[in-house]
């Protein structure tokens, strides 16, 4: 299955002893796109990505990759044939030399590309006798996704990949990434706090906060709806009620009045005329501000 | 190196890459007939997201501006300079509308509104804004 | 691919407790005049009570060199050393936190293959050290003027490591509900030597543990294999395995 989704979770919960990790997660990663998963620091972006990967049983709820169900033992071995992951910590043998790994990496996987392995070690700059344990955070990271790059994969899947790692070496990571789904074709779905990498790469974006997603859509079509509305006004800004249902937040500032708007922003500065403004202006939202308008709602 | 999105200005990239080409054909930085960079190696120098590359020329070619040849990638169109200009002047047409509009609004009157804009043009300005 | 990764996990401890196992068996051998005269010694001194008993029973057996390796070798050696690495063998599994469990993991192999995998690493492991010291001490034998029955050698290797897949199933169930290496290895020792020291003074119950098939006492008092034996504790460490397998399919990780 090429066509469709394909990731698609719903209602997803995790739930630990103590913690709810994820709490109803509703998620659709569409093939052949980028996906940017973008949460704060335990909002349950590895949860997601290690329930995807068969690490972690769901409580409740269902989650599909490539149409085949996460919880079920044969199913998954299907999934993690097709993918590829880079998990959070670099999790790799660290007695095994850079060699030895990538040679048992490519015994599991028929479709492994040991010309494509050859060549990232090379660009990489990684060594290929040394011990995993010697190599830096920046190279382990490299290998990661060279082992995940190389085996054939349909699917990416990467927590915080470029966590750690300084702009260069980020850079490099991000630009594999786009010459293999350039090249290659692959849907990636990452996670990132980063919201800079999300806005570089991604053409679709979830925000998770507290185990939910509270925006999923396609990040173009965020950038085009998304609108902070300024309204000055001759004397103090009046106390407003703004009925578009695109509407999040109105603030009040002396003579200025912002409204936060997910949508409809023609119809706010309409019915903003009412108020008589000296400007109304419309103006672009970064996924920033999208983010830290979102998440600090939950409060 | 001829584009350079800022992926962190709230603007989609892929609108800031149409601006872009047309920028370059109006400044003559790319002649009409001349190839653009593919999709895939494109995306891969600026790193960024193949589908906003395609998609950006997907646009460019809808509005007439580019031509994507099956197999040999995406040139300017012939007529994409006069395409451009037509585009330009009619967002300028509409600027101009607008102001006329607005001053016409406040009371000043036709005569007032040619001197005001002739002397913007010529770079004069008074104190308050008159000629003299 | 994953047997070469088991093997690579468990080569020190495996040669480690091969060199220990086969240095203990053989120097026991070659030591045996020696030993057999000092337990004639301590015999004629006047102990009494419990401690006599015991060295009485001791020098019995040693009176042949058969039933010296028995006593000597296999019951208060072989026993608790072979129980030993069988434990440090199971407890630090293919998905312990330290051998990048969650790189393992992301494998398209399934969890039950992993641990059936590594398992038969282990086990196979656990043979050549059951076999190969006693194969030692029928070498080393005439080298103190005795004679060791390979046979006997081969059996009673046999013995120990069948019943010992007990030892090996238990450590590895505890490992997988307690989530830490030292408490399952401590937990099976414990019953091993609880076993061993209540079969010492209450032989009666000793008929219930693994140690009888393990020290092969059936074979060696009556040169007849114990057939249920070799058949009831393996199962029952299968029977331990299962659980083990399913209580680590359905955890987190």
């Amino acid at each position: 299955m090429t066509d469709g989704n394909i990731i698609e979770t719903v209602g997803l919960k995790k739930q630990y002893q103590d913690v709810t990790a994820l709490d109803g997660l509703n998620l659709t990663v569409p093939s052949g796109s980028i996906y940017g998963l973008l949460g704060r620091n335990g909002a349950g972006k590895t949860t997601a990505i290690k329930t995807l990967m068969g690490l972690v049983r769901p409580t409740a709820g269902t989650a599909r990759v490539f149409g085949l169900a996460v919880d079920q033992s044969a199913a998954s071995i299907d999934i993690r044939q097709r993918t590829g992951f880079v998990s959070e910590e670099r999790d790799l043998y660290d007695s095994m030399t850079v060699a030895d790994l990538i040679a048992f990496t490519a015994g599991f996987y028929p479709r492994w590309r040991a010309d494509m392995a050859a060549r990232y070690l090379r660009n990489f700059d990684l060594p290929p006798g040394s011990p995993v344990k010697a190599l830096s955070r920046g190279a382990r990271t490299k290998l990661t996704l060279l082992l995940a790059l190389c085996r054939g994969a349909e699917l990416l899947i990467l927590d915080e990949a470029t966590s750690g790692l300084d702009p260069m070496a980020a850079e490099e990571v991000l630009q594999a990434l786009i010459g293999h789904v350039a090249n290659e074709g692959a849907t990636v779905f990452f996670s990132s706090h980063q919201i800079a990498e999300i806005e570089q790469i991604a053409d679709h974006v979830a925000i998770i906060d507290r185990g939910r997603a509270v925006l999923e859509g396609a990040l173009d079509d965020l950038r085009e709806a998304y609108r902070r509305i300024e309204l000055v006004f001759e004397g103090d800004a009046p106390a407003a009620q703004f009925h578009s249902p695109g509407v999040m937040r109105v603030e009040r500032r002396g003579r200025t009045l912002s409204v936060f708007a997910s949508s409809g922003a023609e119809q706010i500065i309409d019915e903003a005329r009412s108020l008589g403004p000296v400007s109304a202006e419309a103006h672009h939202i970064t996924l920033k501000e999208v983010f830290l308008e979102l998440v600090s709602r939950e409060r | 190196m001829l584009f350079r999105p800022n992926s962190a200005s709230g603007v989609p990239i892929y609108l800031q890459l149409i601006e872009q080409v047309k920028h370059a054909v109006e400044t003559g930085a790319l002649r009409p007939g001349e190839q653009l960079p593919g999709i895939r190696p494109l995306s891969e120098e600026l790193v960024i997201n193949p589908n906003t590359v395609a998609k950006a020329y997907r646009e460019l070619e809808h509005e007439g501006i580019i031509e994507l040849r099956q197999g040999a990638g995406a040139f300017v169109a012939a007529n994409a300079g006069a395409l451009r200009q037509t585009e330009k002047l009619r967002g300028a047409r509409t600027v101009v509308a607008v102001a006329v509009k607005q001053l016409r609004a406040r009371g000043v009157t036709d005569e007032e509104i040619r001197r005001l804009y002739e002397a913007a043009l010529a770079g004069i300005r008074g104190k308050d804004g008159s000629n003299d | 691919m994953l047997r070469y990764k088991a093997w690579l996990d468990t080569r020190w401890r495996f040669l480690i407790g091969l060199a220990l196992l086969f240095c203990a068996a053989l120097a026991n051998a070659l030591t045996y005049p020696t030993a057999l005269a000092a337990l004639e010694a301590a015999r004629d001194g006047s102990h009494n009570g419990l401690l006599a008993s015991q060295i009485d029973q001791a020098w019995q057996l040693s009176t042949t060199f058969r039933g010296y390796v028995w006593d000597q070798v296999i019951r208060h050696n072989m026993y608790y050393l072979w129980t030993l690495f069988a434990a440090l063998l199971a407890a630090d599994g293919p998905l312990s936190r330290r051998r990048g469990a969650t790189f393992t993991l992301s494998l398209p192999v399934s969890r039950r293959r992993l641990c059936t995998v590594r398992a038969a690493v282990d086990l196979s492991e656990l043979g050549l050290m059951a076999l190969l010291p006693l194969l030692a001490v029928s070498l080393a034998a005439p080298a103190v003027g005795q004679s060791y029955a390979l046979a006997d050698a081969l059996i009673h290797g046999i013995h120990l490591w069948f019943g010992g897949t007990f030892f090996y199933c238990l450590t590895l169930l505890l490992a997988a509900f307690f989530e830490d290496r030292w408490r399952p290895i401590l937990l099976t020792l414990a019953v091993a030597v609880f076993v061993g020291i209540s079969a010492e003074f209450m032989p009666a119950l000793a008929a219930f543990g693994p140690m009888d098939v393990m020290i092969g006492e059936n074979y060696f008092r009556s040169e007849t294999p114990a057939w249920t034996g070799l058949f009831i504790w393996p199962a029952l460490a299968a029977a331990l395995f299962y659980w083990a397998v399913r209580r680590i399919e359905n955890r987190d990780f």
